[in-house]
């Protein structure tokens, strides 16, 4: 079932926002965050992203300011100690940059008891540790969410609900978690190009999550459905070829993508004893599309507090669970066939290999709270990206990557909170 | 030498020159005292009504008065920063609204005094009849 996108929900949440100014016994809080941020990466071929949902970068040392630079505006209306109301919009530089994709979340909070939350809206897709509030850089000690792991999370928001209950477990505190929504997105496929690829997709989610004095375990499940025919030319082809060449079948059925399921296995742990501090997260990705790699995503970061300055430590992980795609051509078909499969074989290669995101990276930074909230920050990250792995990175020239590459990112940030 | 003895010796009480720090609530509120895992559960946003299940609204100082960074140390031990970020994450993911924040003592004593559902933290002093006690952080506290 597809949430109604002819009347969005936000939009309907949006018009009680309108409504609700009238009324004079609602408490209103207004608040936000910002970033100003510049990215320095020295490698000519790869633009740095910081997830697939962006078309620009840093590359070739140009100090790109918009990798990390936003702003973001909240306004939380309290009706009673029940009912609530948030809208937040985020302003930053956006692939498909429209007002509508701005709105970050507009949802109705109903609060019946203390500890039982349904939420109904535009609402954050809480897939990660960190996603609820990865944008606000204030909250992370880093500069970014590592990119190795976040780098993939294209999912920002979703017009749905979520429910969300939490059970006291002695000194512990379980909060469990589901939700279900509609979301599409445009994923740029090239750097500064225009091109891209929407998805339209329903999602299921379901989080658990344990505190417990200094610590913090996370596990969650997220099942995406995917509506959109991404394919549908790519298949004609192969299912042509497929008349001649019947091993072409499995290309025709594995590319499908309408009604295809992809899904994350999360685990994230925490500690925070205020001065030494552990963060680290395991993404497994199971997928039935082949536009969607199977592959393992991890990270963990230790850092320590020195009063106003705290440093750290990072390691990154990335990898696909499958061998690149190498379709098996036969040799010694009649001409101009057996340049026309080599030719589409190749180009079928290129694109569902261009997903693969196989890297590994070392980072180390500071960040220092030199004034209430505000931070400033410096992260260096060495990556590692496999030539066939390079799927979260663009090419500066639009050509196929070729060769390992060994980027190294600086990056500055100055975070605030208002 | 013996002016390093006397700073040191002086350095080691100076922490405690500090108030102690009291824990408010209306004077109709039925709560009578409260652990202090209870006031850290409030105030650091995980819960959102007092152990007999009426709804708590924690008022907080502004940001960069002392006496939050000393009450937030001592409760939870974690510096003003940790705490505003903390905060932040449960803000801007939507889970709730922020604490209402106020100037001085004065003025979130008078909200308390009106307010059944507030709780609050103010240095020790003589408090109006509005107003109870339901916990005391003093020095020794960790």
């Amino acid at each position: 079932m597809a949430v109604n996108s002819h009347f969005p929900l936000w939009s309907a949440v949006l018009l009680m926002v309108a409504t609700s100014f009238s009324q004079a016994d609602i408490d209103h809080r207004f608040s936000g965050f910002a970033t100003v941020g510049v990215a320095i990466n020295n490698n000519p071929d790869l633009v740095f992203r910081n997830d697939v949902t962006q078309d620009n970068g840093a590359y070739k040392n140009n100090g790109f300011w918009l990798n990390d630079t936003r702003l973001g505006l909240q306004w939380q209306g309290r009706w009673s100690s029940e009912w609530e109301t948030t809208v937040q919009v985020v302003a930053k530089d956006r692939f498909d940059n429209t007002l509508a994709n701005s709105i970050e979340w507009a949802f109705i909070r109903y609060r019946p008891i203390d500890g039982l939350d349904l939420r109904l809206g535009r609402l954050g897709a809480d897939a990660f540790m960190l996603s609820d509030f990865r944008q606000v850089g204030y909250t992370l000690p880093w500069v970014r969410p590592p990119q190795d792991l976040y780098g993939i999370t294209s999912l920002y928001n979703f017009d749905g609900f979520d429910l969300t209950k939490r059970f006291a477990l002695g000194d512990a505190m379980l909060n469990l978690k589901t939700f279900y929504g509609n979301s599409n997105e445009k994923y740029p496929t090239g750097f500064d190009n225009g091109q891209f690829t929407k998805f339209d997709f329903d999602l299921f989610g379901i989080s658990g999550t344990l505190e417990w004095n200094e610590w913090k375990l996370r596990y969650s499940y997220v099942e995406v459905e995917v509506n959109s025919d991404l394919t549908k030319p790519l298949r004609n082809i192969w299912a042509q070829i497929a008349m001649q060449w019947p091993p072409a079948n499995d290309l025709v059925t594995g590319l499908e993508t309408e009604g295809k399921q992809f899904r994350y296995h999360q685990i994230g742990l925490n500690y925070d004893s205020n001065n030494w501090w552990f963060q680290s997260e395991y993404v497994r990705i199971n997928s039935d599309l082949m536009l969607v790699v199977n592959g393992e995503h991890a990270y963990a970061s230790l850092g320590k507090r020195f009063g106003s300055l705290n440093l750290y430590g990072l390691l990154g992980y990335a990898s696909p669970r499958e061998p690149s795609l190498d379709i098996p051509v036969p040799v010694g078909l009649p001409e101009p066939f057996g340049s026309q499969l080599n030719y589409l074989a190749q180009a079928t290669e290129n694109r569902l290999n261009g997903a693969r995101i196989k890297q590994r990276s070392y980072g180390v930074g500071a960040r220092w709270d030199f004034t209430p909230k505000m931070a400033l920050k410096v992260q260096i990250d060495k990556v590692y990206v496999d030539q066939t792995g390079s799927g979260l990175w663009f090419s500066t020239t639009g050509t196929i990557i070729t060769g390992d590459k060994k980027p190294t990112v600086i990056s500055l940030a100055w975070d605030m909170l208002f | 030498m013996h002016k390093l003895a006397l700073f040191l010796i002086a350095l080691m009480f100076s922490g405690q020159l500090r108030a102690d720090i009291l824990v408010i609530v209306n004077a109709h509120n039925p709560v009578v005292t409260l652990e202090k895992k209870q006031v850290v559960d409030l105030f650091m946003g995980r819960v959102s009504a007092f152990p007999g299940g009426g709804a708590a609204q924690t008022l907080d100082l502004k940001t960069g008065t002392p006496l939050r960074a000393d009450f937030y140390k001592r409760l939870t031990g974690k510096s003003e920063a940790q705490v505003d970020a903390y905060w932040a994450t449960l803000v801007f993911a939507g889970r709730m609204s922020p604490p209402k924040q106020f100037a001085d003592d004065r003025e979130v004593i008078g909200e308390v005094t009106k307010n059944k559902m507030a709780i609050a933290y103010v240095a020790r002093q003589s408090l109006p009849g509005g107003v109870k006690i339901v916990m005391e952080l003093t020095q020794t506290a960790k």
